[in-house]
């Protein structure tokens, strides 16, 4: 289980493709709402059953394995693998510029989540790929995870990690 | 195992209409589903005041009683609507089967009329509407913020996972679109009547979310489509020959997610496809060999792949080869969608599927399809699915 902290610094707004607009609004539940806390707050979070230790994302009201509503939230590691990843072309979305790239990431907690690729050309990116995740902010109120590849054409292989 | 009837031993569909296919109707979706509902009932032969009973989609904008009143319907005995959009298109038919046989209703009318195109369409994304906090709403929150809007992108993620496991390319993809567009060229309803492609033209089509091309992508479409269902003794006084509905299933996996359905341990072994697929065959004893032609949920061409693998025409990741051999085509082994499709006739969430099957069933159809004894229909994974078996009574 990761320890807060991990995400020292604030959150940027490096490599985001920043298009005219604000981005679509996330939709939060008392379920899900301590994990858009916790992104506002430069960590992102995989919840975890305090009965099992079960990981799971998205959030639930209860425990996939056990069943507990007792659940609490710990700091995801920060690493994981590109499961599939698409480049967005069509339709225009608000606050992004096309071409973006959004994939499907496999942390190490066995979890998944979706982000953007930032910080590469939407050529580079492959599945498989080792990423690490950092928190961005994409615009005035809303932080969001983003992806960034380990091994970067042209880059230091460590961007993104802190 | 047997042949044996199913579930729905008691009722046949009747009835089918629609509206035209077009970019721009010109009129409400009310209106449309009057008139499509009023199409089916011609063709059954039956009196709008003969209907009791309507299901719809969730997703559509015409409630049962305000397409009953413009219809001239009898006061309703049953009214009831299904989920999950497409994925439940047999689901819908399934609703108002379950109505006819179990007496709750005598006919039954299943509409889904929309302005797709010149209204509200899908493909222009969601986040238009402000956030509420209900888990409904919620389940898109993990893809939307990043761009990730659209039945395109959710699906191209699939795509893009297919290609990795299984070697597929792209013109794996767009000969799905060629054969449809093949089918749909004959089609005089079609909107791509007389307009086949090649493979270099799907090729040179734009990119929407790669790795989709425009021509893996429906047509968002403007129309209606309606299915009149009764009871066996009533249909053998109506006007067209009755179809029976030997099966008909729903299927959601233990960790489905709407869509964006990217959580469980193996999300490309779509258990949802496999949970529709056992229920399915089990209720009338069939099995794969027994169909002669299918409608495939064709609303992006990976899918169709994973639907003729998920229904055991061919291995998981050998729908490319099955399709690459020409058998979803013309003379093929499995003649899929021969209206052309929701990549050639019209996007309407599957429902002109159904009038497909049923006149291939009847034996009138524009690409008429030899030796039909039964018309498989299957709906697509990554959301709850269904899937059902059509067959002359």
């Amino acid at each position: 289980m990761g320890k807060g902290g991990q995400w020292a610094g604030a959150p940027t707004t490096e490599g985001l493709g920043m298009g005219e607009g604000r981005r679509p609004r996330p939709a939060i539940t008392p379920d899900t709402g301590p994990w858009w806390d916790g992104l506002a707050a430069g960590r992102v979070l995989v919840q975890r059953c305090r009965e099992c230790d079960h990981p799971q994302h998205p959030p639930e009201p209860a425990c996939l394995a056990c069943g507990s509503l007792d659940l609490g939230w710990a700091d995801a590691s920060g690493r994981g693998e590109i499961y599939s990843f698409v480049v967005c072309h069509e339709p225009p979305v608000p606050g992004l510029d096309p071409p973006y790239v959004v994939a499907v990431a496999t942390l190490e907690e066995g979890t998944r989540l979706i982000a953007n690729v930032v910080g590469s050309a939407p050529d580079d990116v492959r599945v498989g790929a080792a990423v690490t995740i950092d928190v961005v902010q994409a615009d005035d109120t809303l932080f969001l995870p983003a992806f960034r590849l380990v091994d970067r054409p042209g880059g230091d292989g460590q961007s993104g990690s802190r | 195992m047997a042949e044996h009837p199913g579930p729905f031993p008691s009722v046949r569909i009747v009835g089918i209409g629609a509206t035209e296919f077009s970019t721009a109707s010109g009129r409400s979706e009310l209106r449309l589903a009057v008139e499509a509902c009023r199409a089916a009932l011609d063709d059954a032969g039956l009196a709008p005041s003969a209907v009791d009973g309507m299901a719809t989609f969730a997703a559509d904008s015409n409630p049962e009683i305000e397409v009953a009143r413009a219809l001239g319907a009898s006061p309703l005995r049953f009214f009831a609507r299904t989920q999950y959009g497409g994925g439940d298109y047999c689901g819908t038919v399934r609703l108002g089967a379950m109505a006819v046989e179990l007496r709750l209703a005598d006919v039954v009318v299943c509409y889904r009329a929309f302005n797709e195109r010149s209204g509200g369409r899908y493909g222009q994304g969601m986040g238009g509407t402000p956030p509420l906090a209900s888990a409904d709403l919620a389940q898109y929150s993990w893809s939307i913020p990043h761009g990730l809007v659209n039945a395109a992108g959710w699906m191209a993620l699939f795509g893009r996972r297919y290609m990795h496991e299984y070697g597929a390319t792209s013109e794996d993809f767009g000969r799905v679109t060629v054969a449809a567009r093949r089918f749909a060229a004959d089609n005089p309803k079609a909107r791509f009547f007389g307009r086949p492609i090649t493979l270099a033209d799907h090729q040179a089509s734009r990119w929407i979310v790669e790795p989709l091309h425009l021509l893996d992508c429906c047509l968002e479409t403007d129309g209606a489509v309606a299915v009149v269902m009764a009871r066996a003794d009533r249909a053998a006084d109506c006007r067209q020959r009755p179809v029976a509905i030997r099966a008909a299933a729903q299927g959601a996996a233990a960790n489905q997610h709407l869509m964006a359905n990217y959580y469980a341990a193996d999300p490309m072994a779509f258990e949802e496809l496999d949970v529709a697929a056992a229920e399915l065959w089990r209720q009338c004893g069939l099995g794969p060999t027994d169909v002669q032609a299918a409608i495939v949920y064709d609303h992006f061409t990976p899918m169709v792949l994973a639907q003729l693998e998920g229904y055991g025409f061919c291995g998981r990741g050998e729908g490319k080869d099955f399709v690459a051999d020409g058998h979803i085509g013309p003379g093929g082994r499995l003649p899929v969608n021969p209206h052309g499709g929701q990549l050639g006739e019209a996007y309407l969430h599957g429902m002109n599927g159904v009038n497909e099957a049923v006149r291939q069933v009847r034996g009138h159809a524009v690409n008429q399809i030899d030796g039909i004894e039964h018309v498989l229909l299957t709906a697509p994974p990554g959301v709850p699915t269904s899937s059902m078996v059509l067959g002359p009574a």
